[in-house]
């Protein structure tokens, strides 16, 4: 094969990168605004496929149902998509894990996992500018058209359809095989990088907070003690630190200028704070909670919700030293106007803990007080008895 | 965003095989019955569900199939242990154990805790946790609610006591369109004639 050639089949096969058996197709031109393909292709077999998918995710009991969080997320695809904007769908799902996704129809997929993890509208402008460049340069037809064999083709679609799962295991294998038909190549990943970084300096963002993203998730997962992490290729993601490397340099020509929207995302998400931070806090992955909720702390020290949940975090490890530290953040919280539920009651139940009757009592009391049909009121309501 | 490779897919398809070749049924006819150092009473037959990768002190009965209802018996469960000792979804963080000092705030946190990482539930509710007499100690209960991954709607409850540091519980969940409900008297009935073997 002559030199030329050759070196024009490697620039094409950026997929060739990854270690799998799947071959190489060349990328292909990016998607034009409002366009649609027809039925007769495969990529429109694939977008039909995907708008079935979409369809279920609309009436599925686990999407949010949050209007104003939408329309909030919407608009931040708008200003970030441009000429986009009509041909993206924004979908909120209830899902603690720390993911986004864009299905080649356009179908926005944001978890609340990750939306917990966003400081400031800039970094979820950076995270939807990326799946905008995954969607745009239709990455996930190049993966598709990768596949070698009819049985990989197959597997691709079944992955991506793959609807209720079974019990244990098989969830674990549909949440690894739905991530697959999405996984992207490095050189993918950073073309997505590039755009989005572009489309963020566009609308007026702060492109550093594009880095800042993964270096709350590389500080999230260095924070996670060594003996409590999993498998490597069971890791959320790979490459955090690596992600923010790339991230950090691809915008170190930024002007520095640029709009964080800190107050407009906190207003936001506020309704669904509550729900967000007891989805994590039930996980108990301690110390990764902590450094989620320290972070976002850092920008408001004496937010109740997140207060009261590092509390929480605290009150459940019971580690040496972390009652102290339960009881310090609940009492920042329970001195807010409308204390979270959570605050009263875990001073109450830190303090039983400790033997201390009396300010258990009186934090029981006051949680019974102050929340609307406490849903274990009956069983605290027991402790007040046996405390005295 | 996330990213696989084809390796992983592979060994998770193993796994998958593996989990769901060697389960069984055996048939449990009404009538006194001992299991896990209990002595259960069902007025009606169940079929144990005999997963090798369920622990000692698990023992699961079904009418329908596990995803439709589960009767979970947990019998005698020692200071230090897990409810469960299945692999957790993200293969990583080990379940928060069972401590003998715990209140049943605390037990009914730990359950909540393991249905949303073994069972991968997205939503977790729990309600009316009060004292209840099981097993003839002072024991507690709770009604539950979650979501899992498969968007099916299951409730439940469990009822639970410590007796001489260890945890006896029995949970029963189902569908709530229509398993629960219709089980629930019967798992009521069982866990009200529940007792510890010899006692």
């Amino acid at each position: 094969m002559s030199g030329p050639t050759r070196r024009r089949l490697l620039a094409g096969c950026g997929c060739c990168m990854v270690a799998s058996s799947f071959g190489c197709a060349p990328p292909e031109r990016p998607l034009i605004p409002g366009e649609r393909p027809t039925t007769a292709t495969d990529e429109g077999g694939l977008w039909a496929i995907m708008d079935r998918e979409e369809a279920r995710l609309a009436r599925s009991p686990l999407r949010v149902n949050d209007p104003g969080l939408e329309r909030y997320i919407s608009g931040i695809a708008c200003t970030v998509g441009g000429a986009y904007c009509r041909d993206v769908r924004v979908y909120v799902v209830r899902n603690a894990s720390f993911n986004a996704s864009m299905a080649p129809n356009g179908m926005l997929q944001v978890w609340t996992g990750l939306l917990l993890r966003t400081e400031n509208e800039a970094q979820l402008a950076a995270v939807i500018g990326h799946e905008l460049g995954h969607f745009v340069a239709r990455h996930s037809l190049t993966r598709m058209r990768t596949a070698r064999t009819v049985g990989d083709i197959a597997a691709f679609i079944a992955l991506g359809t793959a609807g209720a799962g079974v019990q244990g295991g098989p969830q674990a294998v549909q949440a690894i095989a739905i991530s697959a038909l999405f996984a992207y190549s490095r050189d993918q990943e950073r073309e997505a990088d590039t755009f989005g970084l572009a489309a963020m300096r566009q609308a007026g963002y702060a492109e550093s907070e594009a880095a800042a993203v993964w270096a709350g998730m590389a500080a999230e997962e260095r924070a996670e003690p060594a003996r409590d992490r999993g498998v490597p290729f069971l890791a959320t993601h790979p490459g955090a630190e690596e992600r923010e490397q790339t991230l950090r340099t691809l915008a170190a020509s930024a002007a520095g200028t640029g709009r964080m929207g800190e107050d407009t995302h906190q207003a936001a998400l506020a309704p669904l704070m509550p729900t967000m931070l007891a989805d994590e806090v039930r996980l108990r992955r301690p110390e990764r909670s902590l450094s989620v909720f320290q972070r976002l702390l850092a920008r408001q020290p004496n937010e109740p919700g997140l207060n009261a949940a590092t509390g929480e975090v605290y009150r459940l490890r019971a580690a040496l030293g972390d009652d102290e530290r339960a009881l310090a953040a609940f009492r920042i919280a329970a001195a807010a106007p409308r204390p979270p539920a959570t605050a009263w009651r875990g001073i109450g139940l830190v303090e039983q803990r400790r033997g201390q009757r009396a300010e258990a009592a009186a934090a029981f009391r006051r949680y019974l007080a102050t929340t609307p049909e406490p849903p274990d009121a009956a069983m605290i309501r027991s402790y007040l008895v046996e405390g005295t | 965003m996330p990213r696989r490779t084809r390796p992983a897919l592979l060994l998770a398809a193993t796994l998958l095989l593996a989990l769901t070749g060697c389960a069984g049924f055996t048939m449990v006819p009404p009538g006194p019955t001992a299991t896990k150092g209990m002595q259960l009473t069902p007025g009606t037959a169940w079929n144990r569900f005999n997963n090798p990768r369920h622990p000692s002190h698990l023992d699961v009965w079904t009418q329908n199939g596990p995803i439709l209802d589960m009767l979970v018996v947990l019998g005698g469960l020692e200071d230090g242990r897990a409810l469960l000792n299945l692999e957790t979804d993200d293969g990583g963080t080990p379940l928060p154990v069972f401590r003998s000092t715990m209140t049943a705030t605390d037990i009914q946190s730990l359950f909540e805790t393991t249905v949303a990482r073994v069972r991968r539930a997205r939503t977790v509710d729990l309600f009316g946790l009060r004292p209840a007499p099981f097993v003839g100690e002072d024991g507690f209960r709770f009604e539950f609610a979650y979501l899992g991954a498969d968007e099916v709607d299951r409730r439940g409850i469990a009822v639970g006591a410590v007796r001489q540091g260890r945890l006896y519980m029995i949970a029963f969940e189902g569908t709530g369109l229509l398993h629960y409900p219709r089980g629930l008297p019967e798992a009521e009935r069982i866990i009200a004639g529940a007792r510890i073997a010899g006692s």
